[in-house]
């Protein structure tokens, strides 16, 4: 309790709580730019945070953090492009709202979830992650190999589609994180010569190239596929009244409890990210409106302006922010990507996410987890006020503008790193390669995890492999190394049990095509 | 953003030329030399340091050989990439003359101002008058925000009238 004392302490002091608000503002508005998603507003906001004391910086980031995935609602309800990736699915039941004349109530819908989720997980957050944290505070070696083992098993393991890609991913990361000195010996290794690389490719330029860059680029493609012409032909509805009568409140209640725990629950597993989230409460509160309310007189069908479609995705998405933080700030291992960007945020000052975060920097630390709360406090006025003012004129800023500003925007947060023209370099070609991966559906999380955890690792490995006189078989030692063991085992099963479920599904499916044959 | 668009329908391969010609046997094939020289230079580190890039380069060898596997068993999807390698051109060869520009010391304002004319330009803006105005207005806030707000240091200009 003391803690969340000092935590709010810190965030009350008046420019911490001002950056927290200009952060909820900004991302809020950026988020809502069409094809800027909450990567790309994280990366941007980097180098304006560089400069500030890491308080206020952490507390602009956390604003930023929350509100642009908020944000992406607004134009996904009101001209039915998702702001963010986050919001693609409540494009559908927004929009026809917002066509049936009911835009107002739409985002008051959506931005209401989106308040009560990130509530809910910000509260998930405030229990969980220093709880989490002081057990991780007695891991040893071993476990944290085990630690890291386990984090790339979750995102490979929870991969759909192709897994060779996802495992080709992780070893990306993982090699690209042996550039630099050796962690065991201190040897350069990949240099090359280059003094720029002695301390391994610089994070924070290769975090901002691999998601402002690649997003640029991926922008850039539809604009060649003119997809804007899609945009524009519709016309804006008009947005009416906010109010959400008290009955649809009580209503969504059950909705928003259900999404926000699920959202929650992914946004702890690292890899999962909010697209999984979104489309899971999605279809739990579509099973549920079918069962409830469908055929009633007055309600529309599924995907027609039904409220729980809009409700569901945005509690969700919400959600995942906060909860998505507690395996970055207690494990040190990011939740989703932008959680990733939170690493270099803390880097940038010095910090390093993981349980000695909490005993080296409590102070920020819980300044951290406290501004989650309060950003999502603050955040139901904000977005009403940006609807009320700027809305209309966000959606008229040109596609064809925000290209040169994102590649301006995350070049000079690159160069602001260090003030080294040598970021910008690693910002661009690590960019160029992001986009080459997506464009070969090689997915980009597991060659983040890869980055993040390979140089722990590395160090673990040996260090648990020296200690136990080179036997492997420390790491699953039930008796010595119990929770190792554990998260071995777990890990073990998140390779085994899709597979075990693919071959299962394979052989039924080969089955009833045997039992339909005449 | 979705980028389903260029994803053509999974198809057999039996043909060599479409193995040759399909996306993801590049993108194998250059994974293959990419993890054979980590592995080669990793055998130069001392034994301690090279076990973990040895064994990553070797497993890159061999996900690669994997992924052409897939091309040829007809497990892989085909990508169209003339509209990505234009994107990627357009921009590398932008933001490089762009950071070329910055380092050697022309200042700030006038890359700036041609890097955005150029992706202004390369985006379908066809007024020139149009995308003018919005590449100095870039450039100038840009610089109002970064150099005279936040007080970052560029690299010298060769001129004094070059900010």
């Amino acid at each position: 309790m003391d803690m969340i004392v000092l935590g709010f302490e810190t965030l009350a002091s008046p420019m911490v709580a001002l950056m927290l608000a200009v952060g909820v503002c900004a991302g809020m508005i950026v988020g809502s730019i069409p094809g800027i998603n909450d990567n790309i507003a994280f990366a941007v906001f980097i180098p304006f945070s560089f400069s500030m004391p890491p308080e206020q910086a952490l507390a602009l980031m956390v604003g930023v953090y929350c509100a642009a995935a908020t944000g992406g609602a607004i134009p996904a309800i009101v001209i039915k492009v998702p702001g963010t990736a986050s919001s693609l699915l409540t494009a559908e039941d927004g929009h026809a709202m917002a066509r049936k004349g009911h835009a107002g109530r739409a985002l008051s819908i959506a931005l209401t979830s989106s308040t009560i989720g990130g509530l809910f997980s910000a509260i998930v957050l405030i229990f969980f992650a220093p709880s989490l944290a002081r057990v991780a505070l007695e891991f040893g070696y071993v476990e944290n190999f085990a630690l890291t083992v386990l984090g790339l098993s979750s995102v490979v393991g929870l991969l759909h589609g192709n897994i060779i890609k996802g495992i080709i991913a992780a070893i990306i990361g993982l090699l690209v994180a042996t550039v630099g000195f050796s962690p065991v010996t201190g040897v350069p290794r990949y240099t090359f010569g280059n003094v720029n690389l002695i301390e391994g490719i610089p994070f924070v330029p290769m975090l901002i190239g691999l998601f402002g860059i690649a997003a640029m680029l991926e922008l850039l493609t539809d604009i060649f596929h003119d997809r804007k012409a899609r945009i524009k032909s519709c016309g804006l509805p008009k947005i009416g009244s906010l109010r959400l009568p008290p009955a649809l409140f009580a209503r969504l209640v059950p909705v928003w409890g259900v999404s926000a725990g699920i959202g929650s629950v992914i946004g702890l597993l690292p890899g999962a990210g909010m697209l999984m989230a979104i489309f899971l409460a999605y279809d739990h509160a579509a099973r549920r409106f079918r069962r409830r309310f469908s055929g009633r007189k007055g309600e529309p069908e599924w995907g027609q302006g039904a409220p729980e479609g809009i409700a569901a995705p945005e509690a969700a998405n919400n959600a995942v922010t906060a909860s998505s933080m507690i395996p970055l700030l207690s494990l040190g291992i990011p939740g989703n990507s932008t959680s990733a960007l939170f690493i270099g945020a803390l880097a940038l000052h010095g910090m390093v996410p993981g349980p000695l975060l909490f005993t080296q920097h409590g102070q920020i630390a819980w300044m951290i987890i406290v501004a989650f709360l309060m950003a999502n406090v603050i955040m139901w006025p904000v977005a009403f006020a940006v609807i009320r003012t700027i809305s209309r004129s966000i959606f008229s800023i040109p596609k064809e503008a925000m290209v040169g500003v994102i590649a301006l925007l995350c070049l000079m947060g690159a160069y602001s790193d260090g003030a080294n023209t040598f970021n910008m370099w690693i910002a661009l070609v690590a960019g160029l390669i992001a986009y080459a991966l997506k464009l070969a559906h090689i997915p980009l999380g597991p060659c983040i995890l890869g980055l993040v955890l390979g140089s722990q690792l590395e160090t673990s490995l040996n260090n648990s492999l020296t200690i136990s006189g080179g036997n492997w078989f420390v790491f699953i030692d039930p008796v010595a190394h119990p929770i190792s063991a554990a998260m071995i085992f777990v890990s073990a099963l998140l390779w085994i049990v899709p597979f075990v479920l693919r071959v299962r599904a394979k052989r039924s499916a080969s089955s009833h095509r045997r039992n339909i044959r005449p | 953003m979705q980028m389903n668009w260029n994803a053509k329908a999974i198809v057999r391969h039996s043909d060599t030329k479409v193995v040759v010609r399909h996306s993801d046997t590049w993108v194998g094939l250059a994974l293959v030399i990419v993890g054979a020289i980590a592995s080669w230079r990793a055998t130069g580190f001392d034994v301690a340091s090279r076990n973990l890039p040895m064994m990553l380069g070797f497993l890159m060898v061999v996900f690669g050989v994997l992924l052409v596997r897939q091309v040829v068993t007809g497990k892989a999807r085909h990508l169209d990439l003339s509209i990505p390698i234009r994107v990627t051109v357009v921009t590398a060869v932008t933001a490089m003359v762009w950071i070329g520009a910055i380092t050697i010391g022309l200042g700030y304002l006038l890359p700036t101002f041609a890097m955005q004319f150029a992706f202004l330009l390369s985006c379908g803006v066809r007024d020139l008058g149009k995308a003018a105005t919005i590449a100095a207005l870039i450039a100038s806030v840009s610089y109002l925000g970064f150099i005279a707000g936040l007080g970052l240091r560029i690299p010298a200009s060769v001129a004094p009238w070059l900010i």
